[in-house]
């Protein structure tokens, strides 16, 4: 049975608000295969350079898989890594 | 590297791999930016930071008991560091700015032009006497007043021009054309310099007294400067004019097989000499310890890189190389080649004032040594003024 969206989920959906100005909301930008922007970091949980892990909002955790990852940047709840990157899995915090 | 990073001064930091995680996560929620991050193949993790983040960066890993330590510091304020601790290298320095500083209150150099007669090497030991020389306070040089002190001090100069362009002086002169004294003539003979069969006597002054075919010797008067008139008795002239002869000349050149050369025996002496504008230091000599003769070269090691002229510091001196005399020997065939060339040298400082006609070589060898015997036939003038003294 498919889980019934939250009052300020749905508020913004009727309103066309963009999401990302709701606290709690995260978002990715891929650059290609070589960079990654994860917006809405919470936590670094582990670090390695095949396999990232990262707590973003929304009780969800962000797998990053690939080769060579490395952090390149911090900023204002977001963070930048590069390396060649496989693939990107969401999970969520009781899975 | 990023010439901020240089001037704040940088700091890489390392770290195990197993705690790349937890730093990563300070740095994240710290804000700690680094400029740069590397992963080598054993897992180490290396970031650098700005100095100032690093001791942020050190202080919280201490607190949150992360392995973390520094490994490479560097930029300005390291090596300001590094060279403050060396008192010596601070006072160079301190004392070559000062000197720079310095050195454009006094005069760097002396340019001189114009001079065609006057040794320059002369002229620039009277500019120093009367204060103008590589050393001299700037401030107190009167260009005018220095250049009028050359003028008086040296009658061989009409004209002398001081200009400063900056650290330089530019000297001009103009050298004095002397007028020769207006002298009377004074009365005088033409007469055979060698003996000589005369040719074309080409008399302009005087009585001549020989004509072509005439065989005449050496000291024999070829034109009277005293000449017997009808009307007025004996008049006196300086006789003048050429008298072509036909002359003969011999020319004797010896080489023997053996001589001396000289074999170096490869010790050196040097004195050298550290000049700064006007003043020189000697420091180092040790010429006095050869005994036998030696060569001389002289150096002077004058800088000037990519400046228009030498900078007034610089080292000079001597380089003594020591020699010995030892016999030598040469081959009959070496001898005469060298006989052959002294001959031929000695026939072309001659070719100036005579016509070579004939020329016969005759060589004689003996156990010590070549002998070339020339004798030569040519046509010269022979005529030479005496003067005559007259009561």
């Amino acid at each position: 049975m498919r889980k019934k969206p939250d009052f300020i989920t749905r508020l913004g959906e009727k309103l066309d608000i963009p999401r990302a100005i709701f606290s709690g909301s995260f978002g990715c930008v891929v650059e290609g295969t070589r960079e990654l922007t994860v917006r809405g970091c919470r936590k670094i949980l582990s670090y390695d350079p095949a396999a990232i892990l990262l707590a973003v909002g929304g009780g969800t955790r962000l797998l990053i898989e690939g080769e060579a990852l490395l952090f390149r940047a911090f900023g204002a709840g977001s963070v930048t890594l590069s390396g060649e990157i496989r693939s990107l899995t969401f999970q969520k915090e009781a899975e | 590297m990023h010439p901020v990073l240089f001037l704040t001064g940088f700091v890489t930091v390392s770290v195990p791999s197993a705690a790349a995680g937890a730093f990563f996560e300070m740095c994240r929620a710290c804000g700690y930016a680094f400029r740069s991050v590397k992963n080598t193949e054993n897992g180490t993790l290396y970031a650098t930071f700005s100095a100032l983040t690093a001791r942020r960066v050190l202080r919280s890993s201490a607190l949150r008991n992360l392995p973390v330590t520094p490994c490479v510091q560097g930029g300005a304020p390291t090596l300001l560091r590094r060279f403050l601790h060396r008192p010596g290298l601070v006072a160079g320095t301190v004392l070559a700015v000062g000197i720079l500083l310095l050195s454009s209150l006094f005069l760097w150099d002396v340019d001189v032009t114009g001079v065609e007669t006057v040794p320059e090497a002369e002229l620039r030991a009277e500019l120093a006497a009367v204060g103008l020389s590589p050393g001299a306070f700037l401030p107190r040089l009167d260009a005018d007043a220095l250049a009028v002190a050359v003028r008086r001090a040296d009658p061989r100069l009409s004209y002398v021009a001081v200009n400063l362009h900056g650290t330089v002086a530019a000297v001009q002169v103009r050298e004095s054309v002397e007028t020769p004294p207006r002298e009377t003539p004074r009365p005088a003979n033409l007469v055979a310099k060698c003996d000589g069969v005369v040719v074309l006597p080409l008399i302009f002054e005087g009585e001549r007294l020989v004509e072509a075919g005439d065989t005449v010797r050496a000291g024999d008067i070829l034109a009277g400067g005293v000449i017997d008139t009808d009307n007025n008795g004996l008049r006196v002239t300086r006789a003048a004019g050429e008298v072509l002869a036909r002359t003969v000349h011999t020319y004797t050149v010896r080489v023997p097989f053996t001589y001396e050369q000289k074999a170096y025996t490869g010790r050196r002496g040097y004195e050298m000499a550290f000049r700064f504008f006007g003043w020189e230091g000697n420091f180092l000599k040790t010429t006095g310890k050869l005994t036998g003769e030696y060569d001389i070269i002289d150096f002077e090691s004058k800088w000037s890189g990519a400046l228009p002229r030498a900078v007034p510091v610089f080292l000079t001196g001597k380089t003594a190389w020591e020699y010995t005399a030892v016999p030598a020997r040469r081959t009959a065939k070496e001898a005469l080649e060298t006989a052959n060339a002294e001959l031929t040298a000695l026939l072309a400082a001659d070719s100036a004032t005579r016509t070579l006609l004939e020329k016969t070589v005759e060589v004689a060898a003996d156990e010590a040594g070549v002998t070339l015997i020339c004798t030569i036939t040519a046509e010269e003038n022979i005529a030479v003024v005496s003067e005559i003294a007259v009561p």
